[in-house]
């Protein structure tokens, strides 16, 4: 049973943040509040199997994160690369072209790969964070975190080298 | 110099998630940092921004409506009947096999009789192919009986040899051999001529048995031979004396004798692992290490310890379980340590344990090998229980884990 107040409460802590990680991927602020929602419902419906893993926080990062590189695939299938909303929402190390470019390759690179390690993946190739910060923000072990980004480096293989070329040539 | 703090913790502070450590550490970033400040400022007004675009009660509200309409994924109307389809169906092929398999001999049985019935003079009654039709191993004697036929029907009170000419002329060493073997078997059978003259001798006058022996090969058949037994009238007293003729030709083994004569190696080891084992369960080792929670609150937790006394010799791991979503490896296993006597350790709950598993063996073991136990589904019982396993053969466990998928630590 879902009572409101529950979900007003958690919608009111986690929600503005939701928006931003959507916001940050997606770009575009309609897509972005209806991920949060598409986050939350998807969070509800399966909370059983969260509770008392982690705080709510990681999970719903996580999902929210997970949809949001989803939309960019059917997008990136779709041809559409959506609008740039540039210097709003721009990661510290990356630049918005290059961040464009590394979210649309990273939407393509990414498939296959469980929530968690595309989650990391994204805090540090899309976001810039170190692993410390990453491990910190999602209260996970650095080690966790290396490997984790060690196992995403195997999935993409060369296809990553690619991108990381044409990152530094842009 | 002030600690550079990301966007996420910067949230995760104005959403009041951190731990008191954390908050503090963003707080420091915070004050000794302009941009942090600026950075916090502005999460702040673009929090307020979005919770103003639509209130969380609304959401709330919202959402649960969704919720509750959706109802839970069920699988389709006539799905359920696909595991009693598939157990009837499985049933169903295997008893048509062994009903394939049954009808397999019974043709070869009932062409034998029909072959027999309306053969010529010149061909011989095949009453010993039945043989074919012996209830144990029929597919196997195929290829034997086909491409024996010929010495079959050289064997000594076979009709066929009384009575029909030789497909083709024996010579040199076969003829040799088949003479051999027509006096083993002589020897071996000398009650067949006799049935055989008392079965074929039912309907009309048999020739003697004599006289059908020293008839030459390749002549006619004398009268009352095998083409009189063919057209006999007491069709009855025919397939009796083909049936007592089978049975005498080709005994087949006894049920008891061809379960215990092991057609292959395999066969034979199996036997021999079933006879072993049928002599009892088998037994578990005595665990090389032995563990006991010392007595106390169980942890309930996260921080807590729990302390576990080690007795034995032999080397072992300690490992814990944590809880788990959607059956996700959780859990992390320590190093192997030797153990000779008694030790007591401390183990650190850092999570949401369910057990602690106490892997031991007498032999120092790869316990990256068995980072498959901490495979398991999600449960709600928080700690605590010791549980022991014995590495060393039988109760090894699967060994299909791959290194690299060992438990974080």
């Amino acid at each position: 049973m879902v009572h409101e107040q529950e979900v007003a409460e958690l919608y009111r802590r986690y929600g503005p943040a939701l928006y931003r990680r959507c916001l940050t991927l997606v770009r575009q602020e309609d897509d972005a509040r209806e991920l949060v929602q598409e986050t939350f419902f998807q969070f509800w419906r399966g909370r059983g199997r969260f509770e008392g893993r982690s705080a709510p926080f990681t999970f719903l990062y996580r999902i929210a994160t997970n949809l949001s590189i989803d939309r960019l695939r059917r997008r990136k299938t779709a041809g559409d690369q959506g609008e740039l909303d540039e210097g709003r929402h721009e990661g510290r190390e990356l630049g918005p072209e290059r961040r464009s470019h590394a979210l649309s390759e990273l939407a393509a690179l990414t498939e296959g790969l469980d929530a968690e390690t595309m989650t990391i993946a994204v805090m540090s190739h899309v976001d810039g964070l170190t692993q410390d910060e990453i491990a910190l923000a999602l209260g996970l072990s650095r080690r966790t975190i290396g490997k984790k980004l060690k196992r995403f480096a195997a999935h993409t293989g060369e296809r990553l080298e690619a991108l990381k070329g044409r990152l530094s040539e842009a | 110099m002030s600690e550079r703090m990301s966007d996420i913790m910067l949230e995760r502070y104005l959403a009041d998630d951190l731990s008191d450590a954390q908050r503090s550490r963003v707080e420091d970033a915070v004050a000794g940092s302009p941009d942090t400040r600026a950075r916090l400022d502005a999460l702040r007004a673009t929090r307020e921004s979005f919770l103003a675009g639509e209130s969380p009660e609304a959401f709330a509200h919202r959402l649960v409506a969704r919720l509750q309409h959706e109802r839970p994924r069920r699988r389709g109307g006539w799905s359920w009947l696909l595991g009693p389809s598939l157990a009837v169906g499985l049933v169903g092929a295997a008893a048509l096999f062994l009903a394939v398999q049954t009808e397999d001999a019974a043709p070869e049985l009932q062409s034998a009789y029909e072959k027999s019935a309306t053969t010529d003079g010149n061909a011989a009654p095949e009453v010993n192919t039945p043989r074919r039709a012996a209830p144990r191993g029929a597919s196997e004697r195929f290829g034997r009986a086909s491409s024996s036929d010929a010495e079959t029907s050289d064997r000594p009170g076979d009709l066929g040899e009384l009575a029909a000419p030789e497909p083709e002329e024996r010579t040199g060493p076969a003829k040799k051999r088949a003479g051999a073997r027509r006096e083993a078997s002589r020897a071996r059978k000398p009650q067949k001529s006799a049935r055989l003259e008392r079965s074929t001798g039912s309907g009309t006058a048999p020739a003697p048995k004599e006289e059908l022996r020293s008839a030459p090969r390749g002549a006619a058949v004398p009268s009352g031979g095998v083409e009189d037994l063919a057209m006999a009238d007491d069709e009855a007293a025919f397939e009796e004396g083909a049936a007592s003729n089978r049975l005498e030709a080709e005994p087949a083994p006894a049920p008891a004798q061809a379960a215990e004569a092991p057609a292959t190696r395999r066969d034979a080891l199996q036997s021999k692992g079933q006879s072993e084992l049928g002599a009892g369960p088998p037994r578990r080792p005595t665990p090389a290490v032995r563990a006991t929670l010392v007595p106390g609150s169980p942890p309930r937790r996260v921080g807590d310890s729990v302390r576990l006394r080690l007795d034995g010799r032999g080397h072992y791991a300690i490992g814990v379980r944590y809880r788990s979503a959607n059956g996700e490896k959780a859990g992390r296993l320590g190093a192997v340590h030797p153990l000779s006597g008694r030790k007591t350790v401390t183990v650190r709950i850092d999570g949401h344990a369910q057990s602690i598993l106490v892997l031991s063996a007498t032999r120092p073991f790869n316990p990256k090998r068995y980072a498959a136990w901490t495979r398991f589904a999600d449960v709600k019982t928080p700690i605590v229980d010791v549980r022991m396993q014995q590495l060393d053969a039988p109760l090894a466990p699967p060994a299909d884990a791959a290194a690299d998928e060992a438990p974080p630590e």
